[in-house]
């Protein structure tokens, strides 16, 4: 029986499973980046949300109708649109997140703000995507109680 | 047993224990660095994730207050709530309130609020004779929100939304 052939055969395995640990590391440490980037996209798309539906909601109906219990303001889609850009512009979101895009729709009373960005991981894994896109949606409405 | 015999069964038990002492000092070379590295970028994902909630919440108790003292005071303490909820609470805090276009009155219609926040995280297990003072990571954040357009004036002197 040759027992010589065994020598050592001990460290490449600890550092293989090394390499495997650090492999797994690296995937929460990039799971972990993603999660905390959708978190501050949404509260960017809150945000933006909150103030389009702001500044959208202002027709001439309220000087001239004024408002009441029944009737609300109503939202318009290019108030609203130039409304979110313009917030994602003054609080510098194309800087923080280079490759922002943002999509608006207008929801009856509701304003739905989709962002998305890419996100550089910081921990490049063999076969994991270089930029993966990272979204998040922020809605806000004109009268609270609408459905 | 000739010296060909001899010199063969020194190789075999000049082994013996030889493998758990290389996984020993292996694992401690190369796991306790990155036990170290991992906790320090946890620690400050947790932070990071921690100011990134706590600057929302407080931008949006500071919005819906009644008026800037109050708003200011509640700001601050749903700050450190969410900082609490991620277990910084005793994590520095420095919140700061701003506005446009009326910086000293807030809650005025057409104001939009700028919370920004700063804290920090120490990083864990960092002797202190390897620098002077506490190692810690700087985190900051803000987050901006509309007051409203129209702020609807009641009788008592405060605004209701």
């Amino acid at each position: 029986m040759r027992r010589l052939g065994v020598r050592g055969s001990s460290a490449p395995l600890v550092v293989g499973f090394m390499a495997l640990l650090l492999l797994l590391i690296g995937a929460v440490v990039d799971a972990s980046a993603a999660y905390l980037m959708r978190q501050r996209l949404d509260t960017l798309a809150d945000g933006a949300a909150l103030q389009g539906a702001d500044l959208g909601a202002q027709g001439t109906a309220v000087y001239t109708e004024g408002l009441d219990d029944e009737r609300d303001l109503p939202v318009l889609r290019r108030d609203v649109e130039r409304a979110v850009n313009a917030y994602l512009r003054d609080v510098g979101a194309a800087r923080a997140h280079p490759g922002l895009r943002a999509q608006v729709r207008v929801e009856g009373r509701r304003v739905v703000v989709r962002l998305s960005a890419p996100l550089d991981l910081p921990i490049e894994l063999p076969g994991a995507p270089s930029r993966p896109q990272v979204g998040a949606v922020g809605s806000a409405a004109v009268d609270p109680d609408f459905e | 047993m000739t010296r060909e015999q001899r010199w063969r069964r020194w190789r075999w038990r000049s082994q013996r224990g030889s493998g758990i002492v290389e996984v020993v000092w292996l694992s401690i070379l190369l796991l306790l660095p990155l036990v170290w590295v991992l906790l320090s970028v946890f620690e400050v994902q947790r932070g990071s994730f921690g100011v990134s909630a706590a600057s929302r919440a407080a931008a949006r108790a500071f919005a819906l207050a009644p008026d800037d003292a109050t708003g200011e005071q509640r700001a601050a303490a749903a700050a450190r709530q969410a900082l609490g909820d991620q277990g910084l609470d005793d994590a520095p805090l420095d919140v700061e309130v701003s506005c446009t276009p009326f910086p000293r009155t807030c809650h005025s219609g057409t104001s939009v609020i700028t919370v920004r926040l700063r804290s920090a995280v120490r990083l864990p297990l960092l002797p202190d004779v390897l620098g002077s003072g506490a190692p810690s990571f700087a985190l900051r954040s803000e987050h901006t929100v509309p007051i409203g357009r129209f702020l609807q004036v009641t009788g008592d002197g405060g605004d209701a939304r």
